[in-house]
């Protein structure tokens, strides 16, 4: 996904999809964030930590943030906001696939 | 011609002794080299999962059940691959010591696994070792890495 899902309304189109050689793990402090490929490990705080999850676990980054507004207590739109950046920089990073359509 | 334990059950295999010999030891240090300038040439030009699938060409795909034999041949070989690289100045030392340690061992047909831990907290870590059936073929630190993946 190029320039589109760069957009906040393309993001939240998308499928997020954790590529096979990006594992992680999630510890009280941080999230730590291993891509296999590039041998480089990324750490991302609690917050974080809890949108791959939500991520994983729905696909739909529309879906994720609506678990997550609930989650969390805040204005749908702020968590869209700040789960499409969050997307984004996952993906400038190589640690997410935005796709079309589901996994599978 | 008298039946030997061997001859009874054929699947018997007998279990290296616990120490190898200051000679046997000896004898492992070219292979530790090679295997060890194998990997980091094939580091140096593919990923991780890429590396460990060339390295482990000549391995079993299953490691199947586990062997007394082949867990102390495994040991054996972790400690002299620690001792002999550890006086190798390298970055990401116990990576390449398991990566040297994984293609000794499937030159020998013994497949294992090569587990990236982590440490989290004040101070951020990260260490590879190797395991046969769940079990440390590299001596551990004494630091405790939490398990992030295996592969």
């Amino acid at each position: 996904m190029s320039t589109e899902a760069q957009t906040k309304d393309g993001i939240l189109k998308a499928y997020a999809q954790t590529p096979d050689n990006v594992v992680y793990r999630t510890f009280v402090a941080e999230t730590v964030v291993l891509n296999l490929n590039t041998g480089k490990y990324h750490g991302v705080n609690p917050t974080g930590g809890r949108m791959l999850e939500v991520l994983a676990e729905v696909g739909s980054v529309e879906e994720a943030a609506k678990v997550l507004a609930e989650e969390y207590g805040r204005p749908l739109e702020e968590i869209q906001d700040d789960l499409c950046k969050f997307c984004s920089d996952l993906e400038q990073r190589e640690l997410i696939i935005l796709a079309d359509e589901p996994n599978g | 011609m008298s039946p030997t334990a061997e001859s009874l059950n054929p699947s018997l295999q007998p279990v290296p002794a616990e120490r190898m010999s200051p000679a046997e030891k000896i004898a492992l240090v070219p292979e530790i080299l090679l295997a060890y300038r194998q990997a980091r040439r094939e580091l140096s030009r593919s990923d991780l999962p890429t590396v460990l699938e060339k390295l482990r060409r000549g391995a079993e795909a299953d490691p199947g059940e586990f062997s007394p034999a082949s867990h102390q041949t495994g040991k054996q070989l972790g400690g002299a691959v620690k001792k002999t690289l550890g006086l190798i100045a390298t970055r990401s030392r116990c990576l390449m010591q398991s990566l040297t340690l994984t293609a000794m061992l499937s030159r020998r047909g013994i497949r294992s696994s090569l587990v990236i831990g982590v440490e989290s907290g004040e101070e951020f870590g990260a260490h590879a070792w190797v395991e046969y059936h769940g079990r440390h073929l590299l001596p551990p630190l004494k630091r405790r890495f939490e398990r992030l993946t295996e592969l």
